[in-house]
């Protein structure tokens, strides 16, 4: 691995990343179907099933609308996993990707 | 009654608070379309039918729930207010909500206010005002505060705030938001608008980069432009021809050679005779204020409009490298124009590392814009490679010694968590007001310290000062830095102006290495006067003097690092 590429490198959301964190209390139960939001394809829904760990992120998140149950649109990802685009309503905003892997969702099928 | 009523102004960031409030007490704020502008609370009087109040511009935030300093200071003025003013951003209803229901649990007398109103019309939606008022139970007003519609009926509904009540569990906020939003807002279909065709666009992974670059050459290409032709075309004659025949045949009469020479100087050069009143101004109006003007101007539009999130949310990769996220971009964009505000603009920061990262990239990355016109001016004269080169190494500099600050210093990179306002047509008005404050800011600011910055040379010149730290600093600056000695006073008075400081090196007849080793020295080895206050006082003195060692090292390192490579090449034959 060349330094540079080390320099960009960051975890894409591993199934060992996700299974280490724990889902904040009360949350809906993850189903097997149940993926981080940076799974979700650009312009897809999402219904939220949990946010991973109790920190600020979460609180930050909660205070955005982003809990469980919430609808969410993935609005766009940036490159070199920078950023995740996201509204909720009519609010758009723009969360870190490390936070972005933390919100589980369902992903909800075009009708 | 007698009493003055303390009315706190609340709500989400970027809602326009401190639109309301400009409006309500003619205080004059800086607003712009980002979340965190203000973050410095502001209090104005307002008077109405016999009662006085006292009005705070609150810093945004999006719950009761403190995770900065800025939100600490804002929940601390609603729990000590008497009257809770909540402005709530109306197209954005349903987010906006989790907020006034955590104030309503407050119990304080309160108004809703429902600003952006002008705006539900043309984004679909439309919001039944009589039944929200019964939900909430306190009085709730429509109002564009950009226009100025509704503020009279929010004065009145002051005197008729009530306490509000909890209206569900904490834990049942966001069900019970979504019920009321169900009640009273109805939304109709409509097509995507020009605007957010561009909003797209601009925030694209690809198409984004691309256009900040864009922007970021243009508004720099604009600036120069527009600067330069301001500045020969309208400054330099009104102070050539007008100002200064005046000014030199006022002080001819004056009998005492020390103070005429204090304020008008020796000589007709305005730039080396170093008077208060020629060499002060000089620098003031025709070298600096152009290129300020500009830089706000088209500063302001980029702010009004909406486009700094974006920028932060492309630059939020790269940011991550040097252990930031993208928002610390704009401070850092800030702290083009100046460092003062950039510092302070930090404080909506969470952690103390990121702050410290932050600022010792504000303070490296960039001169500030007065230096930047200076290096500008003085170095064309050089030719355009030898600006670039003092530019690039600069950047160069700050995101090697940040790469190397994220590594040493022990702590999580933070998340980007942002929101991202719509794109708003700005108000020509607002516009020139917000470049009017800036402006009187600047004179208010620059001309005592000139004055004093002279004053302060001329005394140590009087009493050889100078001599003795010329002399202590002959050694060091032509072993390690390869500049003259005489260059000293002027690092002193960089400490007062650090503009005018690069303005003097102009008489020394520097070889264009030694003027990029200068400038990039003069950038860095210490922060003016007033950043130098601020830093203490947002960081603390020992983390702030931590961050001054760390950019005055960098500052040797690169300097005698180019001045050996300056050597070295000479010696091999080169040109510097």
């Amino acid at each position: 691995m060349t330094a540079v590429s080390r320099f960009f490198k960051r975890c894409a959301g591993c199934a060992a990343h996700l299974r280490r964190k724990s889902c904040a209390p009360g949350t809906l139960k993850p189903c097997l179907k149940s993926v981080s939001v940076t799974r979700i394809a650009n312009g897809g829904s999402a219904r939220v099933v949990c946010v991973q760990g109790d920190g600020r992120a979460a609180k930050q998140l909660a205070a955005m609308g982003i809990v469980p149950g919430a609808t969410i649109v993935k609005k766009g990802a940036s490159l070199l996993r920078g950023p995740i685009l996201l509204t909720k309503g009519s609010t758009q905003f723009a969360i870190g990707y490390d936070m972005a892997l933390r919100v589980l969702v369902d992903k909800i099928d075009k009708q | 009654m007698g009493l003055t009523k303390k009315v706190a102004i609340v709500g989400n960031p970027n809602v326009g608070k401190s639109l309301v409030f400009s409006r309500l007490t003619g205080v004059g704020v800086i607003s712009a379309n980002y979340p965190g502008t203000t973050v410095d609370t502001k209090t104005g009087k307002l008077v109405h039918a016999g009662e006085e109040f006292e009005l705070v511009d609150v810093p945004g935030i999006y719950s009761l729930e403190a995770l900065s300093r800025a939100d600490e200071a804002a929940i601390h003025i609603i729990d000590t207010c008497d009257i809770v003013v909540n402005i709530i951003d109306a197209t954005n209803l349903e987010r906006n909500l989790n907020l006034t229901l955590g104030l309503l649990a407050k119990a304080k007398p309160m108004v809703v206010c429902l600003n952006l109103w002008d705006d539900t019309a043309h984004k679909g939606i439309s919001i039944d005002l009589a039944a929200i008022e019964e939900i909430l139970g306190v009085p709730v007003v429509a109002a564009s505060a950009l226009r100025g519609d509704g503020i009279p009926r929010l004065v009145d509904k002051l005197h008729s705030a009530r306490p509000g009540r909890a209206l569900c569990k904490p834990a049942d906020t966001w069900a019970h938001i979504g019920a009321i939003v169900e009640k009273v807002q109805k939304l109709s279909h409509r097509h995507h608008t020009a605007l957010e065709m561009l909003a797209d666009f601009t925030i694209h992974p690809a198409g984004g980069l691309v256009f900040a670059a864009l922007v970021l050459a243009a508004v720099f290409a604009i600036v120069r432009v527009m600067g330069e032709s301001l500045a020969s075309r309208v400054c330099e004659p009104l102070f050539s021809h007008l100002y200064n025949p005046f000014i030199l045949h006022l002080c001819q009469h004056i009998p005492l050679t020390f103070v005429k020479e204090l304020l008008v100087g020796r000589g007709a050069d305005p730039l080396a005779s170093f008077g208060i009143l020629s060499t002060g101004v000089y620098i003031a109006t025709v070298l600096v204020f152009p290129y300020f003007v500009s830089f706000y101007l088209l500063f302001g539009l980029l702010e009004d409009v909406g486009y700094l999130p974006r920028i932060a949310v492309v630059l939020d990769t790269l940011f991550h490298r040097l252990g930031l996220h993208g928002y610390s971009s704009i401070p850092v964009m800030l702290g083009l124009g100046c460092k003062v505000p950039a510092f302070l603009a930090t404080r909506v920061l969470t952690t103390k590392r990121e702050k410290i990262l932050t600022m010792s990239l504000i303070l490296m990355s960039a001169p500030c814009l007065p230096q930047s016109a200076m290096i500008i001016s003085l170095g064309m004269r050089y030719g355009t490679s030898v600006v670039v080169a003092v530019f690039a190494i600069l950047f160069l500099l700050a995101i090697g010694t940040n790469v190397i600050l994220n590594k040493v210093t022990k702590g999580v990179t933070p998340e980007l968590f942002m929101e991202i306002p719509a794109y708003r047509l700005p108000s020509l008005r607002l516009m020139a007001r917000k470049l009017w404050i800036r402006i009187v800011e600047y004179f208010a600011e620059v001309f005592p310290m000139i004055a004093v910055g002279v004053l302060v040379i001329n005394i140590l010149d009087a009493l050889s000062v100078i001599r003795f730290v010329t002399n202590a600093l002959d050694k060091p600056l032509s072993l390690l830095l390869g500049l003259p000695r005489e260059i000293a006073p002027v690092l002193i008075l960089g400490f007062l102006r650090k503009d005018v400081s690069i303005a003097l090196l102009a008489p020394f007849g520097l070889s264009a290495g030694q003027f990029v080793i200068a400038c990039v020295f003069m950038v860095l080895y210490i922060p003016c006067i007033a950043s130098f206050f601020t830093l203490i006082k947002e960081l603390g003195a020992l983390a702030a003097f931590r961050v001054m060692a760390i950019v005055f090292g960098s500052a040797v390192a690169i300097g005698a690092l180019l001045n050996g490579a300056f050597s070295l090449g000479k010696m091999w034959g080169f040109s510097v």
